[in-house]
Formats: structure tokens, C-alpha cells, sequence
């Protein structure tokens, strides 16, 4: 065989290697991203009377890193709803975003009206995965009954990703079911980390851009700088819509127009929001604002790396 | 010696014999010796219990008194009062009005509200048994 053949047949070789590579690689999981194996939440409502301890409910949250739940307790006077939001980093730490809300009849106006006492709070907590989380709904009290509720996070065998290359579904064992319902508990996954970019634009021109990794619902600046002035935006990712053939978020944001340093903010706009499609535009005008034809473009995507279903 | 008059000596004597047995004793009397001293020796002994001194018990007489006294008294329970029916309308209508006004009060004071104290869940889980007012609390620990 002459040199030409050779050089076409090793041509040929590789062209057909680096195609079949393709081919076998996964078309729905990243060599990376199959080696992540699933996290489970256990929840346990436990009494705690005279030194005693009484299983009340337990359930199983089993799941893909970064798997949300809520636990509510529905009592007749008595209302309490915890949120929370977790993050499994690399280094092993879980950072759990909670949101604790409650709601206690207090009594009655002279009016005969029900009056409530609320509570909120929205605490974060990060903990390795030989720690627990303790949740009070009622406080420490001092009396001898107390009602506690006890999650163990901890990790699975169980990879990700199915052979086949699809995201496992999530899943809630109930193992013991509360009296009456009054505990219940719910778990959903969404993408926690967004990439979100924003442009300014003078009568269609682009004139300044910036961008942020976005973490859901945690607001994040962005600083647009151009020739003549600069704009900071607070942006924040209120929600995660289930949406196809693709998917959405809601978005909330304050703008205030700064000096060239970033300091001395004035609002030029305050609680603006909006629903946007992944990946898409959504503009807004500003020129009421400005002399010229002013807007502002966002586009929001969900970040490299993240679990999407 | 004996009479079968004796015996009867007595009754006659305290008058306890018809009129017509007490006749037939006295005329038996005026003639029988043995009656005669039997009859002195009656009066003799009556004479000596008569004479003899006698002082009573002060304080058993006043637990005798005490006793005869309670037994007429009527129990304290079992005492009744007797009241005219309007009297005793008023006294009904005055309870009730006073009980009404003092709930009443309680229930609209001004700025008042009524707290919820001890509460039952229907069924299952009693809820309030852990309320004690306490705030919300969050934590970790290790296992």
C-alpha cells in the first residue's frame, strides 16, 4: 500500500474512533455526573415525655443531591410549615437553606375575631454527614412533653443516574404514618444554580454587560458599567416553573442607577419581576427612566453541573 | 313463823290493792301478830331510806341533761327554712343576673382577649400538651 492509502486509512481510522466515541459517551449523563449516588433524608416526629422517646412518624426522603422537602404540622390551633433547601458540595457538607414558619391561634378580639401569632424565620445551616438536624416546632419548652423532630441525612449506594442514563425518580417511604395527618411531608428537585447574564442596551446597542452565578432564592448584584454610567441590578430567583418544551423561573429585581465607582445608588426601579423562559431573553424598558431608548435583557440558564430532570 | 297475809302487806301500803283486798288486810291486820310487826318493820325501813343522805352527780346531771336535750334538737341538715315564694324569686333572679353580668364582663372587657388555654385535638396526637407558647428552634448536632 502506497503512503497516500496509508495517510486516507489513518484518516479514516480516526475520523470513525472519534465518531464512535461520541456514540458511546452517554447522551444524558456525564462520565462525572453517573458517579454521584443519591441522598437520603430521614425524618422522625419523636415525643419526648418523662426521659421516654415515642416514634410518632417517619418517613423516607431518598433522592439526587440537592433534593428539597418540606415538613408541615397541621394542628387544630397550631400550624407550622419548614422549608428547607439543600446543597451537597464537594467537600462533603450539606448546606441547607431552612424557612420556618408558625402559626398559633392566640384567641379571640372583643369582637369576637381570631387573632393568630406568627413566627419566621429563615436560618442556614451546614453539617457533615454524621450530624442531624433537631427541629423544635414548640421550642425547648420545660415541661416533660416535648415534640421533636429528628433528620438524618446520609448517602446512598445508589447511583444517580439509571443504567440507561435517566434520572432516577424521586421517592418518600412513609414508614410510620402520623396520627390524624398531622405530619406531613413533601419533596420535589429543581436546579438550585443558574448562570444569569445581563445586558444593557442604548437604542438596541449593547453598551454594557454582566454576570452571576445565581443561587435560588438568594439575591445576587450585577454591575452593567458603560461609557457614561453604570447600573446595578439586584437580581434574585424567586421560583422554578415546570414548564415544557422548556422550563422557566421567576425572577425578581431592584435597579439602581450608581457612579462609575459603583457607589451612590439611586433606585430607578424597585421590586420588578417577571417570568422568564430558560435560556431565552426577557427584556425591559427603561426608557421612561432615561432620555434615550434604554433596556435591560436577562437570560437565565440553569448552571453547568447541575441535576436536571 | 309466816302469814300468807305478808306478802301483801306492801302493796296496801302503797296503795296498789283494790279497796275491797286492802279491807280484808286491814281486818286480818288487827288480828295477826306476825302481820302487826311485819307491817312495823316496812315502816321502819322506809323511814331509814328516807333519812339517808343523798347528794346526785353533778356532771352526770348535766351529760343526762345534754343527752335528753340533743335528742329533742333537729339536725342541722335536716333543719328547713321557710321562705314566702316572691322572696325567693327575687333571691333566684338576683344569683342569676350577677352570674350573667360577671361572665359578661369577663368575655367584652376592653383590649381583653380570651387566651386559649388547655385544648384537645379531636382524636390521635394532642398537640396542645406540647404548646407551651414556646418559639420555633433549629439546630445540629452529632450523632
Amino acid at each position: 500500500m502506497n503512503t497516500r492509502a496509508k495517510l486516507i486509512l489513518i484518516l479514516l481510522a480516526l475520523v470513525s474512533s472519534m465518531m464512535s466515541g461520541s456514540r458511546l459517551r452517554s447522551t444524558k449523563a456525564s462520565p462525572v455526573a453517573s458517579d454521584l449516588k443519591r441522598m437520603q433524608f430521614q425524618i422522625a416526629t419523636i415525643r419526648e415525655h418523662a426521659g421516654e422517646r415515642t416514634i410518632i412518624s417517619s418517613s423516607v426522603i431518598e433522592g439526587p443531591p440537592g433534593t428539597d422537602f418540606d415538613i408541615d404540622i397541621q394542628g387544630e390551633r397550631f400550624k407550622m410549615n419548614a422549608k428547607f433547601l439543600t446543597d451537597f458540595d464537594q467537600s462533603n457538607v450539606l448546606a441547607i437553606r431552612a424557612k420556618l414558619q408558625t402559626r398559633r391561634l392566640y384567641g379571640y378580639s372583643p369582637q369576637g375575631l381570631p387573632l393568630y401569632e406568627e413566627d419566621e424565620q429563615s436560618p442556614a445551616l451546614r453539617l457533615g454527614l454524621d450530624e442531624d438536624i433537631i427541629l423544635l416546632p414548640f421550642g425547648r419548652g420545660s415541661g416533660e412533653d416535648r415534640l421533636k423532630i429528628e433528620i438524618t441525612p446520609a448517602m446512598t449506594e445508589e447511583p444517580v443516574y439509571s443504567p440507561s442514563g435517566e434520572l432516577r425518580p424521586l421517592t418518600i417511604n412513609i414508614l410510620k404514618i402520623s396520627p390524624d395527618g398531622i405530619v406531613n411531608i413533601r419533596a420535589s428537585k429543581i436546579p438550585h444554580h443558574y448562570e444569569a447574564e445581563a445586558r444593557l442596551l442604548e437604542d438596541g446597542r449593547e453598551i454594557a454587560r454582566a454576570s452571576a452565578n445565581l443561587l435560588f432564592e438568594e439575591a445576587q448584584e450585577l454591575l452593567l458599567r458603560s461609557d457614561t454610567q453604570a447600573i446595578a441590578v439586584k437580581l434574585k430567583i424567586n421560583e422554578f416553573i415546570r414548564s415544557r418544551p422548556s422550563d422557566q423561573v421567576a425572577i425578581n429585581f431592584d435597579i439602581h442607577r450608581a457612579d462609575k465607582s459603583g457607589n451612590t445608588r439611586e433606585p430607578v426601579g424597585l421590586n420588578w419581576s417577571g417570568v422568564a423562559r430558560l435560556g431565552a431573553d426577557i427584556n425591559y424598558d427603561l426608557s421612561e427612566r432615561y432620555a434615550k431608548k434604554y433596556e435591560l435583557r436577562f437570560n437565565i440558564k440553569i448552571a453547568k453541573g447541575e441535576i436536571v430532570d | 313463823m309466816s302469814c300468807n297475809f305478808t306478802e301483801k302487806l306492801s302493796p296496801m301500803m302503797d296503795g296498789e290493792l283494790e279497796r275491797e283486798e286492802a279491807e280484808q288486810v286491814k281486818l286480818h291486820l288487827s288480828s295477826c301478830l306476825i302481820c302487826q310487826q311485819a307491817q312495823l318493820d316496812f315502816l321502819n325501813l322506809r323511814e331509814q331510806i328516807k333519812s339517808h343522805p343523798y347528794e346526785p352527780d353533778a356532771s352526770a346531771q348535766r351529760q343526762a341533761i345534754k343527752r335528753i336535750l340533743r335528742s329533742e334538737q333537729t339536725p342541722f341538715w335536716q333543719r328547713k327554712i321557710t321562705l314566702p315564694v316572691p322572696v325567693f324569686s327575687l333571691m333566684m333572679l338576683a344569683l342569676f343576673a350577677f352570674v350573667a353580668w360577671s361572665v359578661y364582663s369577663r368575655v367584652t372587657r376592653p383590649g381583653a382577649t380570651v387566651p386559649v388555654g388547655n385544648y384537645a385535638y379531636q382524636d390521635g396526637l394532642d398537640l396542645s400538651r406540647f404548646d407551651k407558647g414556646g418559639r420555633a428552634v433549629i439546630y445540629t448536632t452529632k450523632r
